[in-house]
């Protein structure tokens, strides 16, 4: 075994108890937690390592430790520790500053950081909204959208009298240009970050890896597990979420194929929207979206009532903007249906605002985990930590 | 005394269902007693009255009650001025044995016949009370326990003198900073408690102190002390009631830890000095150098919990630890990590515990410590392993404390303490641990094995302020029971109704010395010639010296060699029945006989053949008994003493080891009546086999049928 100095970190301790791992210290060790998760391998299990560590400020050790992601916050630990240190708060305090330790621009990353900072965080995408629209030359419209019903895009007259929201946001120069700029920058973003946490990961390897097969059906394998909510299935505290999680998941699943179609249909088809609530792409985006709504709902009403992850200011901020999302989303397509342009019209931009919150911080925030999440599953998956006992047939 | 008997039989609880009473009247008539009632409950306040008349109106002394055992009921069956003797025919009989069958009435007629010879031959005891007996009380060490309680005993009313052997009262706690907490929610550090109690103390009339005071000599026994001080030289003589023992510890010696890393550096330090340092100077510094010490290492368990050193947990440790790792936290706003084998924090200590865990500058480790070593820097390595993590960890100390365990200072070389002039020994024995004066604490709280001697804290097991307070406080009680009990002429704990005490036919002693070596408790002394003499308040009427005394010339009121021969010889041997045969069954008062009582109250079924007699400790059993009852005719004899040897559950320490090493005797005795020496058996009963008594006392039984019926039987 190899001998760690220790560095105790004082300011990672109070960090970590700042992110919602207040109780870290409450922890005396006992390992409960790592017996009653059925998520946890047997060889050094987590999460008492982890706390451990954890209590001992080891913040090297635990910034490129791939166990934290092998966690699924069950909550399990937490119900069943006798002395309330709650460990899974705990890994989710360590998954939180584990993105934000490899995000390459810290700013953006410090943004969503506090909830003190919401407001500010907020106020980006709002700006970025009124330059576009200023860009477009829309801007005085936002005060009285109503004016746009009677418009017609290009100069086509069937467009004219209906809500179109494009008369807001012209579809390339409003839209694409803007968001796909945002999708760019995030992307970059997870780039770095991903592979400066991957070559973390490989530094001093706590495991021996052995790289067998193709990468891609690693990953396949890694998303193939998401995407049928395997080991969320394994939980008991939290069983509800192995429902609450593919829900939402699959509306993603759902809407960005939405979006995907959507494309298809405005540049190969050239058929623009709005399309009608029969057409295959409005379906799949309505039921998606209603999902999305009800699965962040009922995300929202079981943190809030098992009181898990309840200090995780990190984990709220993502269910407000899914939440919000499926919401004005919604809402745009049934105040635009009712016919209530303005309403329409500015949810419609509220929407834009937490469409563009999500791209530009998506790799600052807890979204983010689908990315570190699936990098670190891949990495314990080649350490042959991947697969819990339960799922071993 | 002219006795006078009247024989009381009971038909209730079952008794009446399974005996025929009427005979059982005939036994006692043919026994001589005239005076012979039965009732449906005696134990009712009619029937109790009634022996009560006939007490006042025939003249009746010596009631005999047979009916319930001896062990409930004592407070109905009690009546002044007369001898009362329990015949146990409910739980020996009527529930153990088949209703109405021979095998219960044959029982029940053996147990009345044996209570009438036992009555007819047992004396009302006369109380020895000492001349001039003191009601004071002597306090050992002005430390934490001592002033504690030394005022706890002046609250109830007794003069104390508390002597302290250094120039200044305070004991250890006085040179600490601060102590772990003693109140409410045990989650702070306090100033330690002794202070306050020094100035209660100084103001307490009923308090005595001498300081600079050490005892040359302790003679006597419980309320005749005559101790001789040495008080800043000039030596004086007290008469002092009982003592309390509070002369503290002595930290385990840190030097001896060099495999810890102990005279690496000067900044390898004992938790003593480091209290020491805090407490003097106000600062966590190096000694080395005086720098400011950011990173103190805590390592726990510092030869405690070590065969090479201290076998045993000194309890105090782990949150004194966490105290002093406080101290880092607030004076320096260091770094503390702790270093354990096991965070043992019992009590309310757990409190404390999770109190100081919320601390992010408090870091807790288990693991075992592979080295101490000289770092870079000046600066200190402990590697340790057997982490929770599986890995060893190194890491880097300004400071490191070794936390060592306590001595208790009457487990050193020269205790110094006492100085008893008794023919055991000058100090108190160590008891059970073999490393502190510590009692069975369950049963025997406070107990030392010399009677009026009660340590407390430190001195008596490891411990903390906290439990050194409650610890004081209960010494103290004990005191002043024994007090209480002294003036009356009765025994101390467990027989503390006892009146009777040992009386010798000294005209037969041979001055063997026997029972001034097996006396437990110390309280038989010898003269010049080495003729023994009791301390009778040192006694606790245990009998062990019964036992022991080879002349058989040491019996008590109620209780001797001949009293329990002639009950062996009422026991009906039935001739010519190959089936029923009889077993004579000594049972220790304290642990075989409530474990019987408790398995017939659950209604499992004895051995017929089986006759219990009942003795004050295994340490009774003489082998006479024996020898007598088998050549009568009886098939087979049995001991069930307490659980001895390590964990030992005798009441009187040694009673049943040394019934056991009696019994290693009992062949020859048995070879020369030509008698096979497995009839005779001893066991170990704890008050839990209840259990399976009844299993044991049968497979014994069947032991016994296996060898066949005793060949004497008839001659």
């Amino acid at each position: 075994m190899a001998k760690r100095i220790v560095k105790a970190d004082l300011d990672f301790i109070k960090e970590i108890m700042a992110n919602g791992g207040d109780s870290v210290n409450k922890c005396y060790q006992c390992a409960t937690c790592s017996v009653v998760c059925n998520l946890s391998p047997d060889n050094s299990p987590f999460p008492r390592k982890e706390m451990v560590m954890a209590q001992w400020g080891m913040k090297d050790a635990l910034l490129k430790d791939a166990d934290i992601w092998l966690c699924h916050q069950c909550a399990d630990c937490t119900a069943y520790c006798p002395r309330g240190a709650k460990p899974g708060d705990v890994l989710g305090a360590l998954r939180k500053i584990t993105i934000e330790e490899y995000a390459p621009v810290k700013f953006l990353a410090k943004l969503v950081s506090k909830p003190a900072m919401w407001p500010f965080a907020f106020l980006l995408p709002v700006v970025i909204l009124l330059i576009d629209l200023m860009f477009n030359g829309k801007l005085q419209y936002l005060a009285d959208p109503q004016v746009l019903v009677n418009m017609s895009i290009n100069g086509e007259p069937e467009s004219a009298g209906k809500i179109v929201f494009a008369k807001l946001f012209p579809t390339v120069t409003g839209i694409d240009i803007f968001f796909m700029t945002a999708a760019i920058f995030a992307v970059v973003c997870f780039w770095i970050g991903l592979s400066n946490y991957w070559k973390a990961l490989n530094s001093e390897r706590s495991y021996p890896v052995t790289f067998k097969g193709s990468i891609i059906g690693l990953f396949a394998g890694v998303i193939w597990e998401a995407l049928t909510s395997v080991r969320f299935k394994l939980c008991n505290t939290m069983s509800v979420r192995s429902t609450t999680h593919l829900l939402v998941f699959w509306s993603f699943v759902g809407l960005a194929l939405t979006t995907a179609t959507a494309s298809v249909y405005e540049w190969v088809l050239r058929y623009p929207s709005p399309y009608p609530l029969y057409d295959p792409v409005k379906i799949l985006g309505n039921v998606s979206g209603i999902a999305l709504v009800i699965g962040s709902i009922w995300m929202i009403n079981t943190r809030s009532t098992l009181k898990v992850g309840a200090n995780s200011g990190f984990d709220w901020l993502l269910l407000i903007i899914v939440a919000g999302l499926g919401l004005t989303g919604m809402g745009s397509e049934i105040f635009r249906l009712m016919n209530l342009a303005s309403v329409a019209y500015w949810t419609y931009f509220i929407h834009l605002t937490f469409v563009m919150f999500l791209f530009i911080y998506a790799p600052f925030f807890k979204i983010a985990h689908l990315a570190y999440r699936t990098l670190a599953l891949a990495y314990t998956n080649l350490a042959n930590r991947g697969e819990p006992n339960a799922l071993k047939g | 005394m002219d006795k006078k008997i009247g024989v009381y039989i009971c038909s209730g609880c079952e008794i009446g269902d399974a005996v025929d009473l009427d005979k059982l009247v005939e036994i006692a008539k043919e026994k001589g007693v005239s005076l012979v009632k039965t009732g449906a409950s005696v134990c009712s306040p009619a029937f109790v009255e009634e022996i009560k008349s006939d007490i006042a109106n025939e003249g009746v002394n010596t009631v005999v009650i047979a009916a319930c055992s001896p062990r409930v009921r004592t407070d109905v069956f009690n009546f002044p001025g007369c001898i009362v003797e329990r015949v146990n025919i409910r739980e020996f009989v009527a529930w153990v044995m088949e209703p109405k069958s021979d095998d219960a009435q044959l029982a029940a007629q053996d147990y009345l016949r044996m209570g009438i010879v036992k009555a007819e031959k047992t004396n009302l005891p006369e109380p020895w009370i000492g001349e001039d007996l003191s009601e004071e009380i002597l306090v050992i060490g002005g430390g934490t326990s001592g002033l504690s309680s030394a005022i706890e005993s002046s609250k109830a009313g007794f003069k104390v003198t508390v002597i302290e052997k250094e120039d200044k009262l305070g004991g250890w706690a006085a040179k600490w900073y601060k102590t772990t907490p003693t109140k409410y929610p045990f989650t702070s550090i306090e100033e330690p408690a002794v202070f306050q109690m020094m100035k209660t103390v100084e103001s307490d009339p009923n308090i005595t102190v001498l300081l600079n005071t050490t005892i040359v000599k302790t003679e006597g026994m419980p309320g005749l002390f005559d101790i001789t001080l040495n008080v800043s030289g000039q030596e004086q003589v007290k008469r002092i009631g009982t003592i309390i023992a509070a002369a503290g510890f002595t930290p385990y010696d840190a030097s001896k830890l060099d495999k810890l890393g102990f005279g690496v550096s000067p900044d390898v330090i004992s938790n003593v000095d480091f209290e020491r340092m805090v407490r003097e100077t106000g600062k966590i510094t190096r000694p080395s150098d005086g720098k400011t010490a950011k990173r103190v290492a805590f390592v726990l368990c510092a030869g405690s919990r070590d065969p090479e050193h201290l076998p045993y947990c000194s309890g105090y440790c782990c949150a004194a630890s966490l105290k002093q790792a406080k101290y880092v936290r607030d004076i320096n706003d260091g770094v503390a990590y702790v270093l354990y084998k096991d965070m043992r924090t019992p009590s309310q200590f757990e409190l404390f515990y999770k109190e100081l865990q919320n601390d992010p500058g408090i870091l807790l480790t288990k693991c075992e410590i592979k080295e101490v070593s000289l770092g870079e820097d000046s600066s200190l390595n402990v590697d340790v392993t057997d982490t929770l993590l599986g890995d060893e960890l190194a890491i880097e100390a300004d400071l490191v404390v070794l936390v060592v365990g306590m001595v208790s200072n009457a487990n050193q070389e020269k205790p110094d303490i006492l100085n008893l002039q008794y023919r055991q020994g000058l100090e108190l024995p160590l008891l059970d641990t073999g490393y502190y004066p510590d009692s069975n604490y369950v049963c025997f709280p406070y107990e030392s094995r010399r009677t009026g001697i009660y340590p407390c804290g430190t001195i008596r097991a490891p411990m903390e302020t906290y439990g050194s307070i409650q610890d004081s406080i209960g010494a103290a009680l004990k005191a002043i029971q024994c007090i209480w009990h002294y003036e009356r002429g009765m025994a101390v704990h467990p027989r503390g109704w006892e009146k009777s005490y040992p009386q010798v036919f000294m005209q037969r002693c041979t001055s063997c010395k026997r029972c001034t070596e097996e006396c437990p408790f110390g309280a038989i002394d010898e003269d010049e010639k080495g003729t023994p003499f009791y301390k009778f308040n040192r006694c606790r009427r245990c009998g062990t010296c019964m036992g022991a005394c080879p002349e058989r010339i040491i019996s008590f009121h109620d209780f001797s060699i001949d009293m329990v021969n002639s009950m062996i010889k009422e026991i009906e041997v039935p001739e010519d029945d190959d089936e029923k045969l009889r077993y004579l069954a000594f049972i220790c008062e304290n642990d075989a006989y409530p474990a019987l009582d408790a398995a017939a109250f659950l209604k499992h079924r004895f051995p017929p053949g089986i006759r219990f007699i009942s003795l004050r400790c295994a340490g009774n059993m003489n082998l006479v008994w024996i020898a007598d009852g088998l050549g009568n005719g009886l098939d087979g004899a049995l001991v069930l003493g307490c659980k001895f040897g390590e964990n030992y559950q005798c009441h009187y320490i040694k009673g049943s080891e040394l019934c056991n090493y009696r019994f290693g005797k009992i062949g020859e005795t048995l070879d020369r009546l030509g008698l096979e020496s497995e009839r005779v058996e001893m066991m170990q009963v704890q008050i839990s086999d209840y259990v399976n008594i009844a299993d044991t006392l049968k497979d014994y039984a069947d032991r016994v049928k296996e060898i066949g019926p005793n060949p004497f039987k008839g001659f």
